[in-house]
C-alpha cells in the first residue's frame, strides 16, 4: 500500500519555508486520528519540477510576495487540472498584503476567478464536521494583522473537486508549532487540517 | 399632290417612302427588343432570380439585343432599295397593272415618256396608296410594340418603377397563388466590420457558412429580396430583417460565444454559424535582466531593463513594474511601482527600455526586487488585455545567510553537469592536439574518435534538456532563450563531433570551445534559488497512532460521475450527422455546423474539418473524406483506467528533497 506524504511547495520568489513545522503537526494529527499510512517526515517539491505530480497533497505558504515563473506556473496549472490538491495559505493573514495580492493575481491569471466555498461544502465534513465552515484561527481572533476574521475559502474547482485551495486565515501560524505540544491544549486546532488531507486523498 | 412624270420617277419616290418606313420599323422593333429583355432581367431581380449583379449589366445587354435585332430587320429589308424589287413588289399588290409597270421601269429597255400608253398602263393602279397603307401600318405596329416594352421595362424598374409593381411579385397570398418568390436565402453575403480599436479594414464574406471575427465586430448579413417575412433566431431572440435597396439585411454584433444563427424565409431556412475570436493579450519576453541575482551586498549603479512585447492586434501602452520587499519573516515592508508608460501607438511588435537607479531603492540585507515588464493592447471591447512578462528577482543577501552553515547542497542540476563534461572534454582534446607529435598516429586516431564519440553522448544531453525547456505542458514545444542557446551548442557539439570522427580535433576544438561558452551563459539564465532547505521532523507515529481524542463524523462519501472525455459525444453526434447525410444532405450540413461550435472548445482541431464536410454536403461533392478526417480527430485520446493511481510511494517520497 502507498504513503502518503506530506509535501511543502518550493517556489522560487518567496519564503516558501516560513512554516516549517507545519509538515509535521498534520503528520502528527493525520497519525492520531486516522490509520492513513504516512510517511513520518515531509519532503519539499520545487513547483518547477515534474516531482510535483507525485504527490496528492501539496502545502504551500509565505509571507513575501508570489511571483511564479513560467514554469511553474505552466506545473501548478497541469497539476491541479489533473487531479492535484495544492493548499495555499498566506502567513500574514492580511487582506491587501503582499503575499496576498500576488498570490491571489498569480492564481487568477492561472486559472481565472476562484470560486467562494460555501459553509455547507463537503471540505467542512470529510472528516470532522465544522457547521460553520472555515474555522478562525487564533491570529484572527487575537487581532493580528489586519483585525479581521476572513469567513470563507477561496478554491479552483476542477469538475467540481478542489483542485486549489487559497486561505488567507493564516493557518501555517496556527499549526506552526512542535507537535508535542498538542497535549497542552484543550482543544486540538490542527483538526481542520486533517480534513485537508483527507478530502485530497479520498475525493 | 402631284404625282412623277414617268412610272420611273413614281416607284423611285415609293422605294424612299418603303426604306425610310423600313428603317423605323426596325429601329422600332430593335428598341422594343431591347426594353423587353430590361424588362425580364428587373422582373427577374425583384423575385430574386438573379442577383444584383445580372440587374446592373441588364442595359447594356438590353442595348446590344436593340442593335442585333435592328440590324437584323434591315438587312431582311434590303430590297427596298432596288427599283425593280419594288415595282415587282408594287405589281404583287396591284395585279391589273399586268407586268406594265416592271416592264415600264426596266432598266436594260429605253425610258418611257409620261404619256406613252405603257406610261399610262402603268400608272393605273395608285402607287402611291399601297405604299402609303404598307408604310404606316409597319410603323404602326413597331410604334405599339415598342410602346409596350418600354412601358413594362419602366414599370419594374427598381429606379422608376411604382412600387405598388414591386409589391405584386412579393411573397403574400395573391403572389404566392401567381408566382411564388424564390428562396431569399439561397446567396448571402456578410459584410464585418471589426471594432474600431482595431483599425482592421472591413471584410465581405461571399455566401458564408460560418462568420469568424473578433469579439464586438459588427456583422450585416445581406441577401437578394424584399425584407419582409425574413427573420434570423440568436439563442432566444428572434430578429426582423430590415429593407434596403431592393435587398434585405439582418444585424448582429460578434457576441462572446460560438453561436448558430437560424435564418428563416417562410418555408426556407438556413444555418449559419459565428465563431468569435478573442483578442489575446501581449505577450512579452524580459531580456534584461537576463537571470535572477542575489547580491552578498546592496547593490549600487543603474541598471539597464529591456523587454520585448508582440500583440495579434495592437499594443497601447507598457511599462515595467517594480515589487520592492524590505526585511523579513512578518515584519517587512512592501511597495510597488511602476515605471513611466511608453506609448505603442498600436504597433503589433515594440520593444522597451529603461534604466533604473539602484541607488534610490534604497535596497538593504534582506531586500528582495522583483522585476517585470508590462504591455497592454488597446482592446477597448472585452478588454484591454494585460500582458505579463517572467518575473527577475534580485534579492540581497540578510546577514546571517552568509553565517550559517544550514545551507544544504543541492543535487547538481542536469545542465551543470552538461557544462562539467563538456569542459573536460575540451581539456582532454587540447592535451590530445597538444601530444599529436609525441604518440603513435593509431592511438591519436583511436584517441580522437572516441573523444567523438564522447561529444556525441553530450549532444544527446543536451537534446534531452531541450525537450525538457521546450515542454510547453499540453502537447507542444515551446522554444525559450535558454533552449536556443542550448540547440546552438548541440549544433556546435555536432560540428566537432563531425571533425573529432575524422581525426582533426584541431579543427574541432574551435566549435567546443563555443558551445562551452554557450552552455556557461545558459545554466547562467536560469533562476535558482539560494536559500537553505528545512530540514524536517520526524514524526514518531507509532507513538501517535490512534491517541487522538476526538473521533470523526465524516459525511458519507459520494462517488463522483465518471469523468469522460467530451469527444466521445462528439463522435457520436458525427456518426448521427452521417447516417443523415444520404437522405437528407441539407440537414446533415446543418447537423455538421452546430456540432463544429460545441467542436471548438472540446476538440479544436477537428472543426475546420467539421466546415469543410457542411460545405461539401452543401455543394453536392464528396464529403467523404472530410466526414473521415473528422472522425478520427474526434477518436478519444484518453481511456478509462480502473483504479487509482498509486501517490507518494515509499519512504521519504520518490521525488521530493527529504
Amino acid at each position: 500500500m502507498s504513503r502518503f506524504v506530506f509535501a511543502t511547495a518550493e517556489y522560487a520568489s518567496g519564503d516558501w519555508e516560513s512554516a516549517p513545522l507545519v509538515p509535521e503537526n498534520l503528520i502528527d494529527s493525520v497519525a492520531r486520528y486516522t490509520t492513513l499510512d504516512v510517511t513520518p517526515a515531509g519532503v519539499n517539491v520545487k513547483l518547477s519540477s515534474d516531482d510535483l505530480f507525485d504527490y496528492p497533497f501539496v502545502w504551500m505558504t509565505g509571507h513575501l510576495p508570489v511571483r511564479l515563473t513560467d514554469v511553474e506556473r505552466r506545473n501548478v496549472k497541469r497539476y491541479v487540472e489533473r487531479g492535484g490538491f495544492l493548499m495555499v495559505d498566506d502567513h500574514n493573514h492580511d487582506v491587501n498584503g503582499a503575499f496576498h495580492k500576488t498570490a491571489v493575481e498569480e492564481i487568477e491569471r492561472t486559472f481565472g476567478r476562484m470560486t467562494r466555498l460555501p459553509d455547507d461544502h463537503e471540505l467542512y465534513s470529510t472528516f470532522f464536521v465544522f457547521d460553520d465552515g472555515p474555522p478562525n484561527t487564533q491570529h484572527e481572533l487575537n487581532g493580528y494583522g489586519d483585525d479581521m476574521l476572513h469567513r470563507y475559502l477561496d478554491a479552483v474547482l476542477v469538475n467540481d473537486r478542489i483542485g486549489l485551495l487559497y486561505s488567507n486565515k493564516d493557518y501555517s501560524s496556527e499549526w506552526n508549532f512542535h507537535a508535542d505540544s498538542k497535549r497542552f491544549a484543550t482543544q486540538d486546532i490542527t483538526k481542520f487540517g486533517v480534513n485537508l488531507i483527507v478530502y485530497a486523498l479520498t475525493r | 399632290m402631284t404625282h412623277p412624270r414617268t412610272p420611273l420617277e413614281r416607284v423611285r419616290r415609293a422605294r424612299l417612302r418603303l426604306a425610310a418606313a423600313m428603317i423605323g420599323a426596325a429601329a422600332l422593333w430593335g428598341t422594343a427588343a431591347g426594353a423587353l429583355l430590361l424588362a425580364l432581367c428587373h422582373l427577374a431581380g425583384r423575385t430574386g432570380v438573379v442577383g444584383g449583379r445580372v440587374v446592373a449589366v441588364a442595359p447594356i445587354a438590353a442595348a446590344a439585343v436593340a442593335l442585333a435585332v435592328c440590324a437584323l430587320l434591315l438587312w431582311r429589308g434590303r430590297a427596298a432599295w432596288s427599283v425593280p424589287r419594288v415595282a415587282l413588289w408594287i405589281e404583287e399588290r396591284a395585279p391589273e397593272l399586268r407586268y406594265a409597270l416592271v416592264t415600264a421601269t426596266d432598266p436594260t429597255l429605253p425610258p418611257t415618256d409620261a404619256d406613252s400608253p405603257l406610261a399610262r398602263a402603268a400608272g393605273a393602279a395608285g402607287i402611291e396608296g399601297i405604299v402609303s397603307r404598307v408604310a404606316w401600318r409597319a410603323a404602326g405596329r413597331a410604334t405599339v410594340g415598342c410602346v409596350a416594352a418600354v412601358a413594362a421595362a419602366m414599370l419594374l424598374s427598381p429606379a422608376v418603377g411604382l412600387p405598388g409593381v414591386g409589391a405584386l411579385f412579393t411573397s403574400g397570398p395573391a403572389a404566392a397563388a401567381d408566382a411564388p418568390l424564390a428562396n431569399r436565402l439561397e446567396r448571402i453575403t456578410a459584410d464585418v466590420v471589426p471594432p474600431a480599436y482595431t483599425r482592421l479594414p472591413p471584410q465581405r464574406l461571399d455566401d458564408p457558412s460560418n462568420i469568424h471575427a473578433l469579439i464586438g465586430s459588427s456583422v450585416v448579413v445581406h441577401g437578394q429580396g424584399p425584407a419582409d417575412g425574413v427573420t434570423m433566431i440568436h439563442g432566444a431572440d428572434t430578429v426582423a430583417a430590415a429593407a434596403g435597396d431592393g435587398r434585405w439585411a439582418l444585424r448582429l454584433t460578434m457576441p462572446l460565444s460560438p453561436a448558430a444563427l437560424r435564418l428563416r424565409d417562410r418555408q426556407y431556412e438556413r444555418l449559419v454559424t459565428i465563431e468569435p475570436r478573442t483578442d489575446s493579450a501581449p505577450t512579452l519576453t524580459l531580456r534584461l535582466p537576463s537571470a535572477d541575482t542575489t547580491y552578498r551586498t546592496p547593490p549600487t549603479g543603474r541598471l539597464a531593463l529591456e523587454a520585448a512585447a508582440v500583440d495579434d492586434i495592437g499594443l497601447a501602452h507598457g511599462y515595467f513594474d517594480f515589487l520592492l520587499t524590505s526585511g523579513e519573516e512578518e515584519s517587512f515592508d512592501t511597495k510597488t511601482v511602476e515605471g513611466v508608460r511608453v506609448t505603442f501607438g498600436g504597433a503589433r511588435g515594440a520593444t522597451m527600455r529603461a534604466t533604473i537607479d539602484l541607488d534610490t531603492m534604497k535596497l538593504g540585507p534582506g531586500s528582495v526586487l522583483h522585476i517585470r515588464a508590462v504591455a497592454v493592447d488597446a482592446n477597448d471591447v472585452t478588454g484591454p488585455g494585460r500582458g505579463f512578462s517572467e518575473t527577475r528577482t534580485l534579492r540581497v543577501a540578510s546577514t546571517q545567510e552568509y553565517d550559517t552553515v544550514s545551507v544544504t547542497a543541492a543535487d547538481p542540476r542536469p545542465i551543470d553537469t552538461l557544462y562539467m563534461s563538456q569542459r573536460v572534454l575540451n581539456m582532454r582534446t587540447d592535451t590530445l592536439v597538444d601530444r599529436k607529435r609525441s604518440i603513435e598516429t593509431a592511438e591519436f586516431e583511436k584517441l580522437s574518435r572516441q573523444y567523438g564519440v564522447k561529444q556525441q553522448e553530450i549532444r544527446a544531453r543536451v537534446d534531452r534538456v531541450v525537450a525538457i525547456l521546450e515542454d510547453d505542458g499540453v502537447g507542444g514545444r515551446s522554444r525559450t532563450a535558454q533552449s536556443e542557446m542550448l540547440r546552438e551548442a548541440a549544433g556546435l557539439m555536432w560540428e566537432a563531433y563531425s571533425l573529432l570522427a575524422v581525426d582533426e580535433p584541431e579543427e574541432a576544438l574551435p566549435s567546443m570551445r563555443r558551445a562551452l561558452a554557450l552552455l556557461d551563459e545558459a545554466r547562467t539564465a536560469q533562476r535558482y534559488h539560494m536559500r537553505g532547505l528545512l530540514r524536517p521532523n520526524i514524526v514518531n507515529i507509532e507513538r501517535v497512532r490512534m491517541q487522538g481524542e476526538d473521533s470523526a463524523a465524516a459525511t458519507t462519501r459520494e462517488a463522483r460521475q465518471r469523468l469522460f472525455d467530451a469527444r466521445l459525444l462528439l463522435a457520436r453526434r458525427l456518426d448521427a450527422a452521417v447516417r443523415l447525410a444520404a437522405a437528407a444532405p441539407a440537414a446533415a450540413a446543418d447537423s455538421l455546423l452546430v456540432l463544429r461550435l460545441s467542436a471548438l472548445q472540446a476538440a479544436r482541431g477537428a472543426a475546420p474539418v467539421l466546415q469543410l464536410a457542411a460545405e461539401a454536403l452543401r455543394a453536392g461533392t464528396d464529403a467523404a473524406p472530410h466526414l473521415l478526417r473528422a472522425r478520427r480527430l474526434l477518436a478519444p485520446a484518453t481511456r478509462a483506467v480502473t483504479g487509482a493511481a498509486e501517490w507518494g510511494g515509499g519512504s521519504g517520497g520518490p521525488g521530493g528533497t527529504p
